[in-house]
């Protein structure tokens, strides 16, 4: 299925928000879940929208309570929890790969040029955790400028 | 490896690298229904033993063997205790020589385990690494560049590697050494368990030394840093045993003759005294201060004199004082066949 806001990555994410009228679910990539206002963060502690995986259909919060995932597809659902989890049990959150380029590196004076090119990098590579932690990193520079 | 030699293989039991692999967007087995569990399994089955060509192999439902027959290969480290437990179509797919193994719907879909005898993690390594990746050929693996191989626990994540060395350490346990052994090695990334792997008591002094990091590391590096800690291990009981060996060797002597004894006269004996007296016998040998039997006998009789084993070879309902009596006369006739004047 591809997801419903882009059309074109794979929808990976069930999301479920309660609203007035009822409640909607949306199948999403993991970059577009992440633009969404309400979208949680590892340390969010009450999960406003619902997020579970479509191929497994396991929640975040049977996630964070059993610590074991459900599927493969679990790995980019739950990413931005998992990299706690896994510097706490393997004390590192990344397997070993050589660096790409963008990681290395940059210009301070090409800072956000290289900060834009590093998040396209990482939607590639379908990191999306490094994506989230980079999106942050633009937003804060944006709004300093 | 340069550091693999078999010249460790006295205290070195054996050597095991699994390899835990999982389909890529299949739910793991813990959260598939039967009939999903069923598919993967007969999925998984069928390529491995496409693979296996002209090989022997066994292909054991664990679910509809006789339940001894399943106990009898835990004992003989060949499933996990565990995977008795809410297992769906689990099997355990192996080689003839036992050595090279697929066990199929445990806590992943696959993990791929290769056994050695003696101080051989590289052949270990190699051989499961080489079904691995012939599995990976057709067969859609998961893997992420972030996370490596994908695994349902994530301690095994990256390399889904663990590769272990079964140690006997009965000069350690004597001098009470093994907790604090326990900790210097967690603290670079290892861990220590026994043998039967219920707590800290090890039956017949056996341990085994595992990596716990799985993510991060090159396989190679791992593995050499488990020889390399292995050796250190190896080292120390070496030193251990010539202190006790030192203060009184005639009561050295006395203590493996007196297994020896026993062992080769007595009519009834539980898996517990047995297991106790190989240990002594085993140091003894590897000491020199007895010439038989050859480490190869008494590594077979640990391996096969637990109950389970006993009662589905015999034939018989594990019965207590029935199995004494069988057990006491496998070793007795196992031992004498190998003994030369001496
Ligand atoms: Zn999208
Ligand atoms: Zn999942």
């Amino acid at each position: 299925m591809r997801c419903e806001r882009c059309q074109q990555n794979t929808a990976r994410l069930t999301v479920t928000l309660k609203t007035k009228d009822g409640t909607k679910t949306s199948h999403l990539c993991p970059m577009c879940a992440l633009t969404l206002p309400t979208f949680y963060t590892p340390h969010t502690k009450a999960v406003r929208p619902d997020v579970s995986c479509s191929v497994c259909q396991m929640s975040l919060s049977e996630f964070r309570q059993g610590g074991r995932l459900g599927c493969s597809n679990c790995y980019e659902v739950f990413q931005l929890d998992l990299a706690d989890v896994l510097n706490r049990v393997q004390g590192t959150d990344h397997h070993v790969r050589p660096l790409p380029e963008s990681e290395k590196k940059a210009e301070p004076t090409d800072a956000l040029r290289g900060l834009r090119q590093a998040l396209k990098d990482a939607v590639e590579a379908e990191d999306y955790y490094l994506a989230a932690t980079i999106r942050d990193e633009i937003r804060e520079k944006e709004e300093r400028n | 490896m340069t550091m693999d030699t078999n010249t460790h293989g006295d205290i070195a039991f054996s050597s095991r690298v699994r390899l835990a692999r999982n389909l890529k967007d299949i739910p793991f087995p813990e959260r598939l229904d039967d009939k999903q569990a069923a598919e993967v399994s007969k999925k998984i089955s069928d390529a491995a033993l496409r693979l296996a060509g002209d090989e022997k192999w066994h292909d054991l439902a664990l679910k509809t063997i006789d339940p001894l027959h399943r106990q009898a290969l835990v004992e003989r480290h060949l499933v996990s205790r565990e995977m008795l437990g809410g297992m769906h179509d689990a099997r355990l797919l192996i080689r003839d020589d036992e050595r090279l193994g697929v066990l199929v719907n445990e806590e992943d879909h696959m993990r791929i385990q290769a056994l050695r005898p003696g101080f051989d993690l590289t052949e270990a390594y190699e051989e499961a690494a080489d079904l691995a990746a012939r599995l990976e050929g057709i067969l859609n693996i998961a893997s992420l560049p972030t996370y490596g191989y994908l695994t349902c626990c994530p301690t095994n994540v990256g390399t889904g590697m663990r590769a272990s060395v079964m140690v006997h350490l009965p000069a350690l346990a004597r001098a009470d050494l093994i907790p604090k052994l326990l900790q210097t090695l967690s603290r670079s990334g290892f861990t220590l368990r026994g043998y039967s792997g219920e707590g800290s008591s090890a039956e017949g002094d056996l341990y085994q030394i595992s990596n716990q990091v799985t993510l991060g590391r090159y396989e190679k590096d791992i593995l050499s840093d488990l020889s390399e800690i292995t050796l250190q291990v190896i080292d120390s009981e070496k030193r251990s045993r010539q202190a006790f060996f030192d203060a009184d060797p005639v009561a050295y002597e006395d203590r493996v003759a007196r297994a020896y004894g026993i062992l080769t006269n007595a009519v009834s004996i539980s898996h517990q005294e047995a297991m106790s007296l190989l240990s002594t016998l085993r140091e003894g040998v590897e000491r020199g201060v007895r010439q038989t039997p050859d480490i190869e006998t008494i590594n077979d009789l640990q391996l096969t004199i637990g109950p389970a084993n006993v009662a589905w070879r015999e034939n018989v309902e594990p019965d207590l004082r029935g199995q004494d009596a069988l057990r006491a006369d496998m070793i007795r006739h196992r031992l004498k066949e190998n003994h030369t004047h001496d």
